[in-house]
């Protein structure tokens, strides 16, 4: 051990002031509320790719069935379209449910 | 302190026990507090530094996902509290030429001369770059444990010990050839680079 070696390892070891834990305390509790729970961006990310592709798939490869439904030739696609994004929405706004209350 | 016990109390606070976080100001206030004081040379300004560092500490809490130990991530947290305000400050560089040291002796005079040279010694440490100065700091710290400072700062071991070479390398460049007079009064050769790290257990 050199002398650069004794002087940075002897340092003086200070006492914190008796107030310094309820000082902190104080602080925190001035916080609204306890600390936020970080945003699930992994799943988020998982979610927004998967579910449009599944949903163009459903619509991809179910397109016979749509046009059976309705009696068509062929599928307007503004209606799948419009169908699509409905559903989009509805399941969005159940996931979004789900995360806010963290079941 | 077991880490599953951490994992409980961080889990409290989460869920809205915010009393909880008392524990962890009671457990770490020492450290912390120290650990600023290395920062700043200034005993209230290294307390209102800890403060600061345990409201993020706070903020965070959720961040910490319990696979490293509590202890590794509270004080990366406290670090990067300490670099910003080192950044803000702009701490001037201090000429590292000037520090006139005096031989190592046994004389009233020169113990005091000691202490002040040990001051503007860590002074000097807090003149250096960033990197270096961290590199420095938590080794010290940790009381030249490599192993836990380097999880602190979030580096390899290998990184570490290349930033505490070059850091202490620049001190002693700069130093007087009188500075590292080894203790049995021969003549000090030109510093070889060397270090031996000793892997103490850490607190």
């Amino acid at each position: 051990m050199d002398r650069i070696d004794r002087i940075l390892l002897a340092e003086r070891e200070l006492t914190p002031s008796s107030d310094f834990a309820s000082r902190v305390m104080e602080s925190v509790h001035a916080e609204e509320g306890p600390p936020p729970i970080p945003f699930p961006w992994l799943p988020f990310a998982l979610g927004f790719v998967a579910l449009p592709a599944l949903l163009l798939a459903a619509l991809w490869f179910g397109q016979p069935l749509w046009a059976g439904l309705l009696d068509a030739d062929v599928v307007d696609p503004r209606l799948l379209w419009g169908l699509a994004l409905m559903a989009a929405s509805v399941l969005a706004g159940l996931w979004s449910f789900q995360l806010v209350s963290g079941d | 302190m077991d880490i599953s016990e951490d994992r409980e109390r961080v889990a409290r606070i989460l869920a809205g026990d915010i009393d909880a976080f008392s524990e962890v100001v009671e457990r770490w206030q020492t450290p912390l507090v120290n650990l600023a004081f290395r920062y700043t040379r200034d005993e209230g300004l290294a307390e209102e530094l800890a403060q600061d560092a345990f409201l993020k500490i706070y903020r965070n809490l959720g961040k910490w996902r319990g696979d490293a130990k509590f202890s590794t991530w509270l004080f990366a947290v406290a670090i990067n509290v300490f670099r910003s305000w080192c950044r803000r400050r702009k701490l001037p560089t201090i000429p590292l030429g000037a520090l006139d040291l005096p031989a190592a002796g046994g004389d009233t005079a020169a113990l005091v001369e000691e202490r002040d040279l040990g001051e503007r010694v860590r002074e000097a440490v807090l003149a250096l770059p960033p990197r270096y100065r961290d590199a420095l700091i938590l080794f010290y710290f940790h009381e030249m444990d490599v192993k836990r400072a380097a999880e602190t700062l979030g580096v390899a071991e290998g990184t570490l010990k290349s930033h505490l070479h070059r850091g202490r390398k620049m001190l002693a460049d700069r130093l007087p050839r009188a500075a590292v007079r080894p203790s049995d009064g021969t003549e000090p050769g030109p510093w070889t680079g060397s270090i031996e790290f000793s892997s103490l257990s850490g607190s």
